[in-house]
């Protein structure tokens, strides 16, 4: 349940306006579609975890079909969503490919208890009879775009084996499925079963993710090699034209499986156009000039932005991403100081000053900037999240305050009571662009760090030459480190990654932490089938890295996104985040008004 | 003649086997794994991964032989496929060169019409406040940096006006007065560049030519200042400009890597930086041979230009 003192709540009500409460008001009918979406709206058969979905229109939002919609994407590095680690690639899948599940998606406002939470895309039915069995049914009406080489044939549980196989061969993120033991179609061509080594509450949300299994067609890979020249899938969009450094033009799906209840096949919009546009002053200057719908913006041009165009829709996305401050790995490895004592991590923490850093991000228009992390994001929500500042945190929930006399106190006790030297390495490029506050905080620590006696030297490093394949993959660097970690869509990844032993499933573990009690119970929740008790499990664990400080957790800071007021409220899937699955949580269920169908 | 540019062309190829041996050593220094960027920036690849993915790319062989291998194909035509999308680099090439190409020249265009006559008229009303406008506002040109104009440009009119620039490219033969509203302000950003050195050098040059007997003897002849100017300075005055328009092919190039990102064109400078971000050997390997080999034949065409336009010089 949301909590009443939540964030998002007190949010919500600080700052709704008239539109906002027109919205809301308007949004009640369809806040009652959406929850039917998950439970089918039916009667529930015993062992049936979720049914096709329903729109999420109502009487009071009724779409207007038709149109092209204006909008900007960068360049891809590549198309196929098998091989890369690339956001933007699973951004592009979403329009084009389908997964089994998607996460759940409204406009407005997602309640909380529904952030990422996973219901059916191509699969019309879910059924889990035992623990370590998911039988998926594949809606009947899914077929393959109506071109070469799949001419709209049926999508059928063949062609899911012959995905998940080629997933496994290529992703470099196949880590995540490592719980599958088998993947078999049958006994009918639109049933798939997954049986797992062990049982995983979170298969549905981790099947879901946009970084691991899209649907693809075989005759695709066995005409071109890969998914490079061409992209074909079941999506709600086809690809129309990709002219790299110039456009994207994705075409409506005409056989698009997903109705709304009016009749109307989604999705709504004809033509979804995106223009590449490299640079970030000339992206918001064609949102001004209206020749671009919707844009991201960074928190501090937010302001100067609605200066120009005071009827944008305002879309505020706390996303699934971690910031920390991570350490040397001898630290762990060798036992070497001064990381190596919890006392000396503790102090770091408690010289961050949080709501300060948050304070100095945060857009010039709100008076929140955001909340504390935690290795598991905000992003995630309260059922996943353990917030630092809640009476949840327990003990622990002290070495996130700000206190600048205990920490020179604790380091006092480490034996560092004159402080030491050391360098802080951080990415000066890619992340700077894409994640304002990053740069800001990174320049920030520094100064936090002197009061407590630790004098820091900046290092920055380039992202492509330096930070992501040394610091950041291996953790080769001195000193400390400040890093992002994201895309995952459950809070047992961001552990299991974090923590488990680097090369052993600990694929984000870059300061090669081994808590040998902290693996264990790790593993020992991993199998859990119960969600209540791996929630319970889970939020114990973030209590006992909060406790240890092997990596201390930054902010998580708010991000915008502003829309002309052109036709559909703004939706938000998985939670506030606005993730990665664009193409079936949002787009699809967009529409334009009349008036602004024709760019 | 003859002789002198055939002896030039046989130079190109040293010249060009030395840049080439520059650049395919050049991108491999530079730091960074282009398995992992490949693979995406946040894969965790084991080392047999890596391994596997060297090979395919193949990246696991000796650096001589890659080399040996890129030059044999390079010089049967094929300039190599993107490691990352795949796609031919002859095919980026053959759509984006037309646009660098154009967006250069009218760079070029814009440039002289500017600076040659501002040039021309500095010097015969040498010390007067045009002379002095003119010189200062080539100094600016030179100091003001093109990304910056660029940003500017896009930034201020959209603030006061609400306008912004053309939103998509559109090719010459698709859209002409479209591809030109597109390509006249990062042509006219460039050109202001390029103005600043040609419009000094006109000047230079006009003031020396000015001082010379022969046009000397034109004044005394009672011929009016625009015989003398148009008819017995100019065209002397014009020849060592020639070369110097010539050598801002380099600079043209530069500033398209830039302008092209900021406008959004699609030229070969993005489809540089693009590449040069993604550690793609291949692109930036065959887009620095194509842009060598511009500029070395560039520079043969206007020393062959220069001989013709001043029967004084020869070439043996």
């Amino acid at each position: 349940m949301a909590d009443s003192n939540g964030y998002w709540h007190r949010f919500h009500t600080r700052r709704i306006s008239r539109r906002r409460a027109l919205q809301a008001a308007a949004l009640g009918g369809a806040g009652l579609a959406t929850a039917a979406i998950a439970c089918g709206g039916g009667e529930e058969e015993e062992g049936v975890v979720g049914e096709a979905t329903a729109s999420p229109v109502s009487d009071e939002l009724k779409p207007t079909p038709g149109g092209t919609y204006v909008g900007t994407m960068a360049d891809l590095y590549n198309m196929d969503p098998h091989r890369p680690i690339a956001f933007l690639t699973h951004v592009f899948a979403s329009w084009i490919y389908s997964r089994l599940m998607r996460y759940a998606s409204t406009y407005g406002e997602l309640p909380e208890e529904r952030w990422y939470e996973a219901v059916p895309e191509l699969a019309q039915k879910v059924e889990n009879p035992d623990p370590q069995t998911y039988i998926f049914t594949l809606n009947p009406e899914a077929k393959w775009h109506n071109v070469d080489p799949t001419f709209g044939r049926q999508v059928t549980a063949e062609d899911v084996v012959f995905s998940y196989n080629r997933y496994q061969e290529l992703s470099p993120q196949a880590v995540d499925m490592a719980m599958v033991d088998s993947v078999t179609a049958g006994p009918d061509d639109l049933t798939v079963t997954f049986k797992l080594k062990h049982p995983f509450a979170l298969f549905l949300t981790r099947i879901a993710s946009y970084q691991d299994l899209w649907i693809l067609p075989p005759e695709l890979i066995e005409a071109d090699g890969d998914a490079e020249k061409r992209a074909v899938g079941s999506g709600p969009f086809m690809l129309g034209h990709y002219n790299r450094s110039v456009d994207f033009e994705f075409l409506k799906n005409p056989d698009y499986f997903e109705h709304d209840q009016y009749g109307n096949r989604v999705p709504y919009i004809d033509v979804l156009r995106l223009i590449v546009i490299p640079d970030p002053n000339a992206v918001i200057s064609q949102f001004i000039a209206k020749k671009i719908y919707g844009i991201t913006c960074q928190p501090r041009l937010v302001s100067e932005v609605l200066d120009s165009v005071p009827d944008a829709r305002i879309n505020r996305m706390l996303r699934n991403l971690t910031s920390f401050i991570y350490f040397q790995d001898s630290s762990f490895v060798k036992d070497e100081g001064p990381f190596n004592d919890v006392r000396v991590r503790r102090a770091v923490s408690m010289a961050v000053d949080r709501d300060g850093l948050l304070a100095l991000v945060r857009a010039p228009i709100d008076d929140e900037g955001g909340e504390w992390c935690n290795i598991v994001p905000a992003g995630l929500g309260k059922q996943w999240w353990l917030d630092p500042k809640s009476p949840e945190m327990g003990e622990p929930a002290k070495w996130y305050k700000y206190d600048v006399a205990e920490a020179k106190k604790l380091m006092e006790a480490a034996g560092y009571a004159d402080g030491f030297d050391t360098r802080l390495h951080f990415s000066s490029t890619i992340y700077t662009n894409i994640i304002p506050y990053y740069p800001v905080v990174a320049e920030a620590l520094p100064n936090l760090m002197r009061e407590i006696g630790i004098n820091v030297t900046l290092v920055p490093e380039d992202y492509i030459g330096q930070y992501m394949p040394e610091t950041y993959s291996k953790g080769k660097f001195d000193g400390m480190a400040w890093g992002l970690l994201s895309n995952f869509t459950d809070a047992l990844a961001y552990l299991s990654n974090s923590f488990l032993p680097f090369g052993e499933g600990g694929g984000r573990n870059m300061s090669k932490v081994r808590d040998d009690q902290l693996i264990a119970d790790i593993e020992e929740a991993t199998p859990e089938p119960d969600v209540e008790v791996l929630r319970t499990k889970l939020l114990d664990i973030q209590r006992y890295i909060s406790d240890q400080m092997y990596y201390v957790p930054g902010i998580n800071a708010i991000d915008y996104a502003l829309g002309h007021p052109y036709g559909s409220p703004t939706m938000n899937s998985t939670g506030p985040s606005g993730g990665y699955g664009l193409g079936t949580e949002t787009s699809m269920w967009g529409w334009l008004d009349p008036e602004h169908q024709n760019p | 003649m003859g002789k002198y540019i055939l002896r030039r062309l046989l130079l190109v190829v040293p010249t060009i086997i030395g840049v080439t041996i520059l650049v395919f050593l050049l991108i491999r220094l530079m730091p960074g794994d282009v398995v992992q960027q490949i693979s995406g920036e946040t894969a965790f690849l084991t080392e047999e991964q890596r391994q596997e993915l060297r090979e395919e790319l193949g990246l696991d062989r000796p650096m001589l032989q890659q080399y040996f291998v890129w030059m044999s194909k390079t010089l049967r035509g094929d300039l190599g496929t993107s490691l990352q999308t795949k796609v031919a680099v002859r095919t980026e090439l053959k759509n984006r060169f037309p646009v660098t190409a154009e967006l250069g020249l009218l760079a070029l265009l814009l440039s002289l019409c500017v600076s040659l006559p501002i040039g021309v008229l500095a010097a015969i009303r040498q010390d007067t406040a045009l002379d002095y406008v003119a010189r200062s506002g080539a100094i600016a040109f030179l100091s003001i940096p093109s990304f910056w104009m660029g940003t500017l440009v896009i930034v201020l009119p959209n603030k006061w006006w609400g306008w912004a620039p053309p939103l998509m490219y559109k090719d010459l033969w698709v859209d002409p007065l479209e591809n030109l509203y597109t390509l006249i302000i990062p042509a006219a950003i460039m050109g202001m560049a390029l103005s600043g050195t040609v419009m000094r050098m006109t000047r230079a040059q006009m003031l020396e030519v000015l001082r010379q007997d022969y046009v000397r003897t034109a004044w005394s002849k009672g011929l009016r200042e625009r015989t003398v100017v148009t008819r017995h300075a100019i065209k002397n005055a014009f020849i060592p400009v020639v070369t110097i328009v010539g050598l801002q092919i380099p600079v043209v190039v530069a500033g398209a890597v830039i302008l092209e990102s900021i406008f959004g064109i699609p030229g070969i400078g993005r489809y540089l930086l693009f590449s040069i971000n993604a550690l793609d050997y291949p692109v930036v390997q065959a887009l620095n041979l194509i842009i060598a080999l511009v500029i070395v034949l560039t520079n043969l065409a206007v020393d062959v230009t220069y001989a013709y336009l001043d029967p004084r010089i020869r070439y043996g």
